[in-house]
């Protein structure tokens, strides 16, 4: 009895926690791993080939299917792919008092009926009113979760939402950065997506813009004053 | 001695006393009768009042606003390209005015240049192109069509050559150009249905400007400014196999999270200062004695005259309304029918008369000649916060128009202002992301459309503020709005 009793146990206990942690994307990627599956997801602006770029960010937008969770990794020589870790930020209220004032909670309101707003003007000679406004929406309030992970640091990760669309701002170094993207489903199925994103250094482009520069003024000397170009 | 000496006192006392209260019976409005007063005829009187007031006299001290009327036509934000990703900059944020004075010099230029201007029709794709790559230049938004003879008048230029080219524009970008050639480049979107931004079309204008002007913008480079990019750069504005939400090319997607201000509003009419009433009676001509006046119970203030109604409502609101077509205000002094700058001027020096501007308003309607009825004209104006837009929320319902002007050939036919004031009481980083909102407005659209799968076509998303008058801090939310769908989905920006 008490040994059924423990299979049983057991058995639900697996059932309850394997799903998650199956989910977790493994802390660590080899260098040449690929996915089971492809089409999870579709990045935007990206046809495979390097990315090169003079901001200090990327921003990796692209479409895939609800419920896929994206880990992204950064490639080192030394340790192989690993995940990118972020630290959210504080989102307490700025006060003058220095107190933050916990917002209360969200009602959630609709608002409906749309009618001929007041501001009509009766025309006296027509006996008709014009309603010279423009008739207002109805609006539909919203209750979506929000990050509210603060000062923890954390994976590079998040669930594509209902919409499908998603954003991120990825941080580069100087030179080539190397990330790999874990679209997972669930453990049978996920997608890797490698990129390669080039930070130049922004010498590079005071140096074309000196010559530039350079060219003009030379120019400028070919052509004698008060004559038009 | 000393009795004759009290009576003496006494009697100076007595006069002084009678004195006084007949100057507060023959001169104090409150204790009249409306129907009939000899000296508050007199005083009321335009002429002796001038002429009270040189010498002194006077309490004609008319309540000034220091706002200046043309902070309400400025564009509602300025978007610069900063080495691939976008900045945007409103009328309260650094910068915005320094920004302004060098895009109002080039369009001033550009409307009073007399050379032949050869603009070039381009396609969607350019003018997405140079709103993608090319480096610092300025993206206009007005957020309203504009005629260019409208635009040229308010910038002080009568007949552009422009107006021979471009009829109503939407948007506009300013390119520096290359560094050879002393042109910059202006691409302008026009609006050929004012309705429909699909139908619009794109011009190339090559103008010759001294671009030294634009060196106090190259700092902007150098500052960390809050980044965003277009629904298009992300191709969010393309379906895809994976996704059933398309976001409209233009709409801006912050790259991160915003420092978001919060909002205290208040009412600007307190109905219990007599000077402030009086401002808004003179505004709009009314004797503030020889009328006929009502209080109501909920201490509402009407006023009746031959030719109009003036309703003043303790809650903020002013309105005025001519009883018949033609009769009203007459706002013009000379003949002939007046333009549709003439109007918009009227429109905004009465309101600066009626003391109720504020930094705050900022124009909502479209600058466009009105075909079907010339010389009548309806602005509409709202409230904005930085930029950000303030919806009012009375009784359920979203009030569109909080100020509105009608004025036809002329004469005034109808006014009207919710009069709010708004303040920025501290701030706060959004923690929903647009995106985030972006789903959860998805989920109610599916809801709502009985359709799980159903493509959403979001036509624009921007922070709103709700304003329902009864709370003491405005939290600014994602508004959503859909192609073919009433509704605007609400979510909040911060939680």
């Amino acid at each position: 009895m008490f040994k059924r009793l423990s299979v049983i146990l057991t058995i639900v206990a697996a059932m309850l926690f394997l799903p998650v942690v199956s989910l977790a994307a493994p802390d660590k990627l080899e260098a040449d791993a690929q996915g089971t599956v492809t089409g999870l997801i579709e990045l935007s602006n990206f046809t495979g080939e390097e990315i090169t770029t003079y901001e200090k960010s990327y921003i990796l937008s692209g479409s895939g299917k609800e419920k896929v969770i994206i880990t992204v990794y950064a490639y080192d020589d030394t340790l192989g792919f690993r995940k990118v870790k972020i630290v959210p930020e504080d989102n307490e209220e700025d006060t003058a008092a220095g107190t933050a004032d916990k917002d209360t909670a969200i009602v959630h309101d609709m608002y409906t009926g749309i009618e001929a707003d007041s501001n009509t003007v009766t025309d006296a000679d027509t006996n008709t009113d014009s309603d010279i406004s423009v008739q207002a929406d109805t609006i539909k309030e919203v209750i979506t979760d929000a990050d509210t992970d603060t000062g923890q640091i954390k994976d590079l990760s998040w669930q594509i939402g209902a919409s499908g669309r998603f954003s991120q701002e990825l941080e580069l170094t100087e030179g080539k950065n190397t990330f790999a993207l874990y679209a997972e489903k669930d453990t049978e199925t996920f997608e890797i997506i490698k990129m390669d994103i080039t930070l130049l250094q922004k010498d590079v482009l005071t140096k074309i813009k000196d010559i530039t520069v350079d060219i003009k003024e030379e120019l400028k000397k070919l052509v004698p004053d008060g004559q038009e170009r | 001695m000393a009795k004759d000496k009290l009576k003496t006192f006494m009697l100076i006392f007595l006069v002084s006393v009678s004195l006084f209260f007949t100057k507060q019976i023959w001169f104090s409005e409150k204790l009249w009768s409306s129907d009939y007063n000899f000296f508050a005829k007199w005083e009321s009187n335009t002429l002796l009042r001038s002429v009270f007031n040189r010498v002194g006299g006077g309490n004609s001290q008319r309540l000034k606003t220091d706002v200046s009327k043309e902070r309400i036509l400025n564009p509602q934000k300025f978007v610069v390209n900063i080495g691939g990703k976008k900045a945007i900059f409103r009328q309260d944020d650094r910068l915005y005015d320094q920004m302004n004075g060098v895009i109002k010099d080039i369009y001033t230029e550009l409307l009073e240049n007399t050379r032949q201007l050869n603009p070039r029709t381009v396609d969607e794709e350019e003018w997405f192109e140079v709103l993608r790559s090319k480096s610092l230049y300025a993206y206009i938004d007005f957020g309203i069509v504009c005629n260019i003879d409208v635009l040229g008048q308010i910038l002080g230029i009568e007949n552009t050559q422009l107006a021979n080219h471009v009829q109503n524009f939407r948007e506009s970008i300013i390119v520096p150009g290359d560094s050879i050639s002393d042109d910059i480049v202006i691409y302008i979107r026009e609006a050929k249905n004012i309705d429909d931004p699909s139908d619009d079309v794109f011009s190339r204008i090559n103008f010759i400007y001294d671009k030294t002007k634009f060196g106090t913008l190259k700092e902007l480079e150098d500052n960390d400014f809050p980044r965003y990019t277009f629904s298009f750069e992300q191709e969010f504005h393309r379906q895809k196999a994976t996704s059933q939400v398309v976001i409209a090319p233009h709409v801006l997607i912050p790259s991160s999270r915003q420092y978001l201000p919060i909002l205290q509003s208040y009412n600007m009419l307190d109905i219990e200062n007599d000077r402030q009433v009086e401002n808004i009676l003179e505004a709009f001509d009314y004797s503030t004695n020889t009328l006929r006046q009502y209080r109501e119970a909920d201490g509402t203030l009407l006023y009746v005259e031959n030719s109009s109604k003036l309703n003043i409502y303790p809650d903020g609101r002013v309105e005025y309304k001519a009883v018949e077509a033609g009769k009203g205000l007459k706002l013009k002094e000379e003949t002939g029918v007046p333009t549709l700058h003439d109007s918009l001027r009227m429109a905004m020096e009465l309101m600066e008369q009626v003391g109720l501007l504020n930094h705050s308003l900022h124009l909502t309607s479209h600058l466009v000649e009105n075909g079907e009825e010339p010389g009548a004209y309806t602005f509409n104006f709202g409230y904005f916060y930085n930029g950000y837009p303030i919806t009012m929320i009375r009784n359920n319902k979203p009030i569109d128009n909080p100020v509105q002007i009608k004025i036809v050939n002329g004469t005034l036919q109808y006014y009207y202002q919710y009069a709010r004031e708004y303040m920025g009481i501290n701030g706060m980083y959004s923690n929903v992301s647009m995106l985030n909102a972006v789903d959860g407005a998805y989920g109610a659209y599916e809801q709502d459309a009985g359709d799980a799968g159903k493509q959403m076509d979001i036509t624009n998303i921007t922070l709103r503020y709700f304003d329902k008058g009864n709370e003491t801090k405005l939290l600014p939310k994602w508004s959503i709005s859909v192609k073919d769908v009433k509704d605007t989905y609400v979510v909040p920006a911060v939680k």
